[in-house]
């Protein structure tokens, strides 16, 4: 099966999944994996529905039961294709250069981050004028 | 009728948290038993009460030597007929029929004899009935047959296994997909109140005529003399159906009936008396005792006693040894030992430390029990709960180490096929016993019958008329009181009886049995016992070893079973059952939502049991201390196993004295005493005591004691007593063969006897010994 392909019946699902589709029924019925993404005739599976079911294989393999799988908080697990959104400051030291730093990293990395930084800073500013005073 | 008894456990929908209704409604067994076998047929109840369709799950355990034969489904306006096709396309078929909208029932046979009945696609409202037929075996001795059908699943001890015990006291249990595939376990209850009703109604089939009907598990009425069934309404599905038929086989029997394809099938049975009596010899024998969890309270109590009346069964002549396994193994010696006093004192207070804990690695066990035996030859004793999965690895550990190997099987979650296929795999016989019953009486008893084979070497050298066909080979060792069945066909229309040439290795020449008698069975019956009994017996040969030789192995093995299924038209591992019912209206819609049919606990299960088999699950190197959830619900449950054990027998019954007598046999087979005279008597004593309680040399489960201590007798009187008191041992002894019971005190007597005792009342047991043969109006000889 293609890995790009975005839809599945059941036993398309089953196969990529590597168990049966009576399986994935049980799943579905004990909320572990959501229901088709389309119902009645045609219904069909994504791959979050993929993540899902290897989630619950991945966390069987751990040791866990379906019903302590279920108590989990983030619980069905969610696969969404938009990514977390993350945080990032930007630092333009000179008008031709910019920095980005992730702004929820560790406040000690934070600090050496920005040591650098101001140092990088401080270089290209010297070479800076010590050009222009070349220049002149 | 519908399940919707208030304040019970619902399943319930995990979107919305609605209670989704059991869909299983009732399942009532009915047939025909034969002292072969029985031909039944079990009927699912399905209703729904959903607002969706649903897909029910009912997972149950195959009886002995049992194969599935087909199914009918039925409902409004339609009804069909399941195929037999290979697990991979039945399945296909089953979903396709279900995404299709279509009624689908598929039943799958997994390891250990398991089977998932699914049904999918049940509309709601509808009630579907899915009617059965199992060929399964029976518990066949000389005087009647066992036979047991299993209504419930108890959960059993896997190394990988996954369980969880919820606040609603249920417990679940999932086990690896990489050795069960898709096998869906039920939730087990604590209670089965609010569960599917059970209910029975079967016809014994016994030519030779029925003597005594009776089930230690459900409360029977018998209409004429030959139809069973449930005295009450229905019942709950807590425990197993065992029935109890006796019947005297006195000769070799015949059953046999034709077939359309002109063949005449037969199962021959033989009763180990056919084959005469031997003198017991010298053995070596390792009792093997269960420890693990499931075993707690009274079973591992009894199996502790009815061990250490075993020991006493044993003369200065034999060896011994005692293992006792859960997920570890605890020897009592590294070798066998002699059966001496200081020995066997010694194995008595080695048992007295061991308790219940662990796992069962009954595999380990049977491993550390034959390096004790190796090479020399012997016997494995087994007692066991049996309560384990993957069972096809422990028989092929069982085979490999080349011991006899008996089983006794204790509780009502015994599992029957595997301890029967682990006997029979090793030339052993097998027993069970229920809750109800004595676990040390039916291990004495078993002890007694595997002391010594009546026949070694049996082999079928040939049938007559010629071309007459046999199968499976039986077992090469014949047991007192087990027959031998041996299932064959020949040409039909010949009359003139079936002749069976045999050897044994006392034989110098070969042995004919005769088999006369018109058919009086149905062929087809037979023939299909005979093949549930063949693919059971290639479903526990599978290889299990996971190498690549194993595979290929296994996949032979899978062929052969399938062709066995394909011959007799049964399923197996290899071969499942299938139907797909087009309604009218049928699309294609959501799926079904899927439920398990829930089961209740085995009735003589409590908490305890399930929490130690969770912890061997959850941490074999070191037990955790229970959960909060799993803690919260054991004293509810512990005060339903106290009042249980409140309705045991007063403490000590008559059983419960012998045995504590019993214990003291000295291994040249008399009694403890100081002087040999005192000896003499209180051997005469407890042999009138176990006479007057039922035992002789024949039967009871004392047999091997009055054995002894008759040898003994016969050995010592010449030499050890005065005229008067020779004459009255004599009478005694005369007594006991001729199987006579005398009125008398002979147990407190024997009792008081005892060497601890400070006042033994010598001269008062000799006076009672001489007014059994001559009351005192006529005058004794000893006042």
């Amino acid at each position: 099966m293609p890995e790009n392909k975005q839809s599945w019946t059941l036993l398309e699902l089953a196969e990529e999944a590597g168990i049966s589709a009576r399986t994935i029924r049980f799943y579905i019925s004990r909320g572990l994996v959501d229901g088709p993404e389309v119902a009645g005739r045609g219904a069909t599976y994504g791959r979050g529905h993929l993540e899902q079911i290897r989630t619950v294989l991945a966390r069987q393999s751990q040791g866990l039961t379906l019903a302590e799988m279920a108590r989990l908080p983030d619980h069905p697990p969610r696969h969404s294709a938009l990514p977390q959104p993350e945080a990032w400051v930007c630092y333009t030291l000179e008008g031709d250069v910019a920095v980005w730093v992730r702004q929820d990293i560790a406040p000690w990395r934070n600090r050496e981050v920005l040591r650098a930084l101001d140092e990088f800073a401080l270089k290209i500013k010297r070479k800076k004028q010590e050009d222009e005073d070349h220049e002149k | 009728m519908r399940n919707e008894e208030p304040g019970i456990f619902m399943p319930r929908c995990a979107r919305s948290g609605d209670e989704l209704p059991l869909a299983m409604q009732q399942l009532f067994l009915t047939g025909r038993i034969l002292p072969a076998g029985a031909r039944l047929v079990v009927q699912h109840r399905f209703q729904s009460a959903a607002r969706k369709p649903l897909e029910v799950v009912y997972t149950f355990l195959l009886p002995r030597d049992a194969a599935l034969r087909r199914f009918e489904v039925q409902g409004p306006g339609f009804k069909a007929h399941s195929e037999l096709q290979p697990p991979r396309q039945a399945q296909e078929n089953y979903e396709r029929g279900v995404a299709a909208g279509h009624l689908s029932v598929l039943a799958r046979g997994y390891r250990d004899g398991m089977v998932n009945l699914s049904l999918g696609n049940l509309n709601p409202q509808e009630e579907v009935l899915v009617a059965l037929e199992i060929l399964a075996g029976v518990d066949l001795r000389d005087d009647g047959f066992r036979f047991r059908f299993p209504f419930t699943l108890a959960p059993s001890y896997h190394p990988d296994a996954r369980a969880i015990l919820l606040e609603d006291q249920e417990l679940q249990m999932e086990l690896p997909a990489d050795r069960f595939d898709d096998l869906l376990l039920p939730a087990f209850r604590k209670s089965a109140r609010g569960l599917h009703q059970i209910g029975f109604e079967v016809d014994l089939d016994v030519p030779w005529g029925i003597e005594e009907i009776g089930s230690p598990s459900h409360s029977i009425r018998v209409c004429g003399s030959r139809r069973v069934i449930l005295a009450p309404a229905a019942d709950l599905p807590d425990r197993d159906l065992v029935l109890d038929v006796r019947s005297e086989m006195g000769e070799t029997r015949l059953l046999s009936g034709q077939t359309g394809d002109g063949r005449r099938h037969f199962a021959a049975l033989i009763p180990s008396t056919h084959f005469g009596v031997r003198k017991e010899a010298a053995r070596n024998v390792v009792f093997l005792m269960d420890r693990s969890g499931s075993m707690s309270g009274e079973p591992i109590a009894q199996a502790r006693k009815a061990l250490a009346a075993c020991l006493a069964v044993l003369g200065a002549e034999d060896r011994f040894g005692l293992v006792a396994f859960d997920d570890r193994c605890e020897t009592f010696s590294a070798e066998l030992k002699e059966a001496d006093p200081r020995n066997r004192r010694a194995a008595r207070d080695f048992l007295t430390k061991i308790d219940a804990r662990g796992g069962t690695e009954l595999a380990a066990g049977i491993r550390e029990a034959a390096a004790m035996i190796s090479g020399r030859g012997g016997d494995i004793f087994i007692l066991t709960d049996g309560q384990v999965f993957e069972t096809e690895g422990i028989l092929q550990t069982a085979r490999r180490a080349g011991c006899r190997l008996h089983s006794l099987g204790i509780g009502s979650a015994s599992q029957d096929r595997f301890l029967a296929l682990l006997a029979r795999e090793t030339d052993g016989i097998s027993r069970f016993v229920t809750p109800r019953e004595r676990v040390d009486q039916a291990a004495l008893d078993l002890f007694a019958s595997v002391a010594c084979p009546v026949a070694v070497g049996f082999r079928v050298e040939g049938l007559e008329p010629s071309g007459g066909r046999w199968s499976p080979e039986p077992s090469p060792s014949v047991f007192p009181g087990c027959p031998v069945l041996l299932y064959g066909d020949c040409v039909a229309g010949t009359d003139d009886g079936i002749t069976i040439r045999y050897s044994t290795a006392a034989q110098e020449a070969p042995g004919r049995i005769v088999l006369s008698g018109a058919d009086s069975c149905c062929g087809e019956t037979l023939r299909l016992l005979r093949g549930a009994r063949r693919i059971t017996d290639a479903e526990a040969r599978l290889e299990s070893d996971d190498s690549a030789i194993g595979r290929r192995t296994a996949a032979r093995q899978e062929e052969y079973l399938a062709a066995l299924s394909r011959e007799y038209s049964l399923a197996s591992r290899s071969m499942s059952l299938v139907a797909v019912v087009e309604r009218a209206g049928d699309r294609p819609g959501e799926p079904p939502v899927t439920q398990v049919v829930p089961l209740g606990l085995s009735q003589d299960m409590v908490l305890e049991e399930t929490q130690q088999i969770m912890y061997c699950l959850s941490a074999p190197e070191a037990a955790a201390p229970p959960s909060p959830v799993a803690f919260s619900c054991a004293l509810p449950m512990m005060e339903e196993s106290a009042a249980c054990m409140n309705e045991l027998p007063a403490w000590p019954t008559d059983f419960d004295r012998l045995m504590d007598l019993s214990i003291r046999i000295e291994p040249d087979g008399g009694m403890p005493g100081e002087k040999e005279e005192e000896r003499i008597l209180v051997s005469l004593l407890l042999l009138l005591a176990f006479l007057a309680n039922g035992d002789d040399l024949r039967s009871g489960a004392f047999r091997s004691h009055v054995a002894r201590l008759v040898d003994f007798l016969e050995r010592e009187l010449p030499a050890g007593l005065p005229e008067e008191k020779l004459r009255v041992a004599k009478e005694t002894l005369r007594r006991v063969r001729e199987r006579k019971p005398a009125a008398g005190p002979w147990m407190d007597l024997a009792e008081g006897m005892l060497p601890e005792k400070a006042h033994r009342p010598v001269e008062e047991a000799w006076a009672a010994l001489s007014e059994k043969d001559h009351p005192p109006d006529s005058g004794t000889l000893l006042r």
